[in-house]
């Protein structure tokens, strides 16, 4: 009856232990942070995903560009696409927590304009493709543009909130997240379940919109 | 450049008094808050439960998906009904056009 696969299964797997974990696991009491801590498991998470799913958007856009095959487009761009949906849950759990932990959600924090800088990046390669009525010019100039939108991500996420002062752990040059800096208990929840499990859901969502695209693609081209 | 001066000196003292303000409310020495009221009385099983029942609706939704999407692919002549209408509205040659990113 549940013919699931078994990353699928397995997403869910992990999801459910994210979240009962999440909650119930024991994390260490900081100032401020209190049980937001446990943020780390759905807020950091998000970013995870987010750069996985850009990654594989990338890797489909470079193989677009090497063979021409608008299976490969419609992966790009529909990877692209699961990645903003994540970027901008980041940006609001981030926003959220920030509200009660830096008291405004708001804070024009290094890292948060990064982060908002690269979502209006890759909202402008979607704008860019659908300003482009010829499906390969299309494809092709929306492949070029992806890699270098996914080249932004580096300074506006990682380089620039790392070397200036920020109200996020790691700026000035700390990362926060290496082996000293994050609680055993939480690295064991984070690394095996909150970020495979957000990264599997993004994946599962991102191959049903793409069946979705190639069914409508397969139809379109019997008519 | 004696404005100048004048504004650095007052940020900073401004500063200097915002530290001090903060010291007064966040004692290191106190054991920072924690829900351990909410586990006491068992509260805390209820904000799992609601978290989990987001999920499950969510998985259920992804599966139902899954499901149509599958016996869409397995017959070879079914056509998703709003293309199909929106094609005979326009009438559009190019019906690509209508296939949004």
């Amino acid at each position: 009856m549940l013919r699931l696969s078994w990353w699928k299964l397995l997403c869910i797997t992990l999801l459910l232990y994210t979240c009962i974990a999440g909650f119930l696991g024991g994390v260490p009491s900081k100032p401020i942070l209190n049980e937001t801590i446990r943020n780390l498991y759905f807020h950091v998470a998000m970013w995870m995903t987010m750069m996985v799913l850009f990654t594989v958007s990338l890797v489909h856009s470079i193989r677009y560009l090497r063979t021409g095959k608008v299976s490969d487009d419609i992966k790009a761009v529909e990877f692209a696409n699961s990645g903003i949906v994540f970027c901008i849950l980041g940006l609001v759990t981030g926003a959220m927590w920030a509200n009660y932990a830096w008291g405004k959600p708001w804070s024009n924090d290094p890292k948060q304009l990064g982060a908002a800088i690269a979502l209006l990046i890759y909202f402008a390669y979607l704008v860019l493709r659908n300003s482009i009525i010829d499906l390969d010019k299309r494809a092709r100039i929306g492949a070029v543009y992806n890699i270098f939108a996914y080249a932004m991500l580096f300074p506006t996420l990682w380089i620039i909130p790392r070397m200036v002062e920020s109200l996020h752990p790691g700026g000035m040059g700390n990362p926060a997240l290496n082996s000293s800096d994050l609680d055993s208990r939480m690295r064991v929840i984070f690394y095996f379940g909150a970020v495979p499990g957000w990264t599997l859901l993004g994946i599962w969502i991102t191959s049903l919109r793409t069946r979705l695209r190639f069914l409508e693609e397969k139809k379109l081209s019997n008519i | 450049m004696k404005r100048l001066r004048f504004v650095v000196s007052c940020g900073f003292s401004m500063l200097v008094m915002a530290g001090s303000y903060a010291q007064e409310k966040l004692n290191l020495d106190e054991k920072p808050e924690m829900a351990d009221a909410m586990r006491a009385n068992g509260k805390i099983y209820v904000v799992v439960a609601v978290v989990l029942l987001v999920l499950a609706g969510l998985f259920l939704y992804l599966i139902n998906l899954d499901k149509k999407i599958r016996t869409l692919e397995s017959k070879p002549d079914a056509v998703p009904d709003d293309t199909s209408n929106r094609l005979r509205q326009t009438g559009m040659k190019d019906v690509r056009r209508n296939i949004s990113n």
